[in-house]
């Protein structure tokens, strides 16, 4: 099988080029930098908002916004993290370290620099790591069979379950949640109805996007709400003069620069891994290798730029496994697939082979939304610091308007409101007992996929259940998933 | 038994839920040509959460330090649930705007917010905001006044 690889590109390019694709991508990077940055909200909250307008968009300009508040979000955790001490996101923990105290020493210009510098140089790296290596793994993946993707889903689901919460145990039985609410509506293969308990509203099934928009932007209303009257005390660093670091340090630092961006693409490919294992192990690393780690924590770039370019670098890198075996490299691109798949587009393979146009408009899209972030954060670095004095009070009802409108917008029902309001509400109980939220978001995204892969391959070797390990491959994953739940368990 | 102890509440809760769906789950129809029913995912997927609850009652026995259940402020989250139910169900009847106006005004004042001029500006700009944003950019129509026969 061919894949059209280097032809698609030219065309994706000038498709990507046009006006309304270059508007939205800017759009989508300033809401995703608006979100990122302001308190309590996350790019998994942005994405999971907007992905119901993308309903009604063209797939290229629905693709160029969504990647554009991907790219923003991910980069604009970074902003609290150095204006207020507090990341915007667990991702951009790392940069909290050296970040804040080098705007207590009066250069947070030049922190927020670095850190959109590295973050666009990690993204932008991890954007052709994807047009190489996504190609090589889909060709791999052609000879998935229906064990196959049952493994592969699989190892993705523990994958998640074992690094989203404190509990593996919790993390697992979020993901079975997340499968039992993929059952509601009608038997893929039989064709019959399940749970719907005589409601004609669930026979479609629970809507995946007021699942995402209950679950990750209810819950965080939800949460606020709770914390109304308590201070946190965080001192906002206002002042905020140069934006554009020196470059000879991205010189000194090249090394420490390829190495973090490494780190960052090669742990975003791993199905459930993310930005928060990435830019630690990164930061670690930098430490562990400097001339003079008793300087990490007291304000040097080192530190910002390690943690941001591979925060930054996972974004290519978790597209990876999304987009060649169909399962999400994390939480954010667990909603992205989400969004792709009420755009038609199912992730996986085939789509490698059949549409790897629409593939190329999206690596395009990336490279150009990375550009775009990188103008945005120099040229806005003065304004931030008045997002984050946006009050919760103010912005919260607004998230949670768009959230019911959203949730409302997709098939024009108050059923689907409501669930909004439902699953969020559930969600957000499940939250405080110490269920993480994307296991669950995933078996309700993987768990129509698991269940007819694994019902046709019990049928078709009359129910023996060996049928996922006779292959060498589904083997293999689903030892692998053994090996990580272990090591998970071990850990702790 | 500790229930006070979260892990152990939790898995009591996993239980809980999961015994249900088992008997929900062999009321669902089955085609005699099938060698799997429907009810064979989810009753795996029943399995786990049984395994995880009896994993997660063990686990909180077992550990000496108990986990407190976390502390939930209902008189704070009970008013926004209720005015977030409320809006979905009043915006059927009276339309996006109105019920937006409505929401964010009750929002903002149980969140705290007591200036007169934020409490009016914000629910109107936000409310029309949004309503022409996504008619005009998105061509979703919100449910509008229109719908109820007024202003047509």
């Amino acid at each position: 099988m061919e894949f059209q690889t280097f032809q698609a590109i030219p065309e994706a390019f000038l498709q990507v080029m046009s006006l309304t694709c270059l508007a939205w991508i800017a759009i989508g990077t300033i809401v995703g930098i608006l979100f990122g940055a302001a308190p309590g909200l996350t790019a998994t909250t942005a994405v999971a908002l907007f992905t119901p307008i993308t309903f009604y968009m063209p797939l290229n300009v629905s693709l160029s916004f969504l990647m554009g508040v991907y790219c923003g979000g991910f980069y604009a955790g970074s902003i609290p993290a150095i204006l207020i001490n507090t990341p915007g996101a667990p991702g951009n923990a790392a940069t909290v370290m050296d970040g804040y105290p080098m705007a207590k020493k009066g250069r947070a210009g030049e922190a927020l620099g670095h850190s959109i510098v590295a973050s666009w140089l990690g993204g932008t790296a991890s954007a052709f790591a994807l047009l190489i290596f996504a190609p090589l793994i889909a060709s791999m993946a052609l000879q998935f069979g229906a064990p196959e993707y049952f493994a592969v889903a699989v190892m993705g689901l523990v994958c998640i379950a074992g690094v989203s919460g404190k509990c593996l145990a919790k993390g697992v039985a979020g993901a079975a949640i997340g499968m039992v609410l993929g059952t509601v509506g009608m038997d893929p293969i039989d064709g019959l109805p399940r749970f719907t308990f005589g409601n004609l509203n669930l026979m479609g099934g629970i809507a995946l996007i007021p699942a995402l928009v209950g679950l990750f932007a209810i819950t965080e209303v939800l949460a606020k709400a709770e914390m109304i009257g308590v201070s946190t005390g965080e001192e906002i660093i206002c002042q905020v003069k140069r934006a554009l670091p020196p470059l000879k340090d991205y010189i000194t630092y090249k090394y420490l620069l390829i190495k973090s961006i490494v780190i960052g693409i090669v742990v975003g490919a791993i199905p459930g891994t993310g930005p928060t294992i990435a830019s630690w192990m990164s930061y670690n690393e930098a430490k562990r290798t400097s001339k003079h780690p008793e300087l990490f924590g007291t304000g040097i770039p080192e530190g910002i730029i390690a943690s941001e370019s591979s925060n930054n670098a996972v974004t290519g890198g978790a597209l990876i496994p999304l987009l060649t075996l169909g399962v999400p490299g994390d939480t954010v691109t667990a909603v992205l697939l989400g969004a792709l798949m009420i755009q038609g587009i199912t992730p996986g393979p085939m789509l490698m082979v059949e549409h790897y146009d629409i593939v190329a408009q999206l690596l395009i899209i990336l490279l150009v939304a990375n550009m775009v972030m990188l103008a945005m954060g120099l040229l806005g670095s003065k304004y931030f610091p008045y997002i984050l004095k946006i009050p919760f009070q103010v912005l919260m009802p607004i998230v949670a308007v768009l959230c019911i409108t959203g949730g409302y917008a997709v098939n024009t029902s108050f059923f689907d409101a409501m669930m909004v309001v439902v699953l969020g509400s559930c969600g957000y109980l499940l939250v405080k007992l110490g269920f993480p939220v994307a296991p669950i978001v995933l078996g309700l995204i993987l768990g129509p996929i698991i269940e007819p892969n694994m019902r046709r391959a019990l049928v078709g070797e009359d129910l023996n259940p060996l049928v996922f390990i006779s292959t060498p491959i589904s083997a293999g994953l689903i030892l692998l998933s053994f090996v990580l739940l272990y090591f998970m368990k071990r850990r702790g | 038994m500790n229930c006070k102890d979260q892990d152990v509440f939790s898995g009591g809760l996993l239980i809980l839920f999961a015994l249900p769906g088992y008997f929900c789950a062999a009321q669902i129809e089955n085609l005699k040509v099938s060698k799997l029913s429907g009810a064979f995912f989810p009753d795996v997927c029943f399995t786990v959460m049984l395994v995880c609850g009896l994993i997660l009652i063990r686990q909180g026995l077992q550990r000496e330090e108990k986990i407190p259940l976390p502390s939930i402020n209902w008189p704070k989250l009970l008013p926004v649930v209720g005015v977030l139910i409320a809006y979905v169900l009043i915006m059927e009847y009276v339309g996006f705007i109105i019920s937006t106006m409505a929401f964010m005004l009750c929002c903002m004042y149980a969140f705290g917010v007591r200036r007169k001029k934020i409490l009016l500006s914000v629910p109107i700009i936000t409310a029309f905001g949004v309503y022409y944003l996504f008619g005009k950019a998105f061509m979703i129509v919100l449910p509008g006044l229109s719908d109820l026969g007024m202003f047509q």
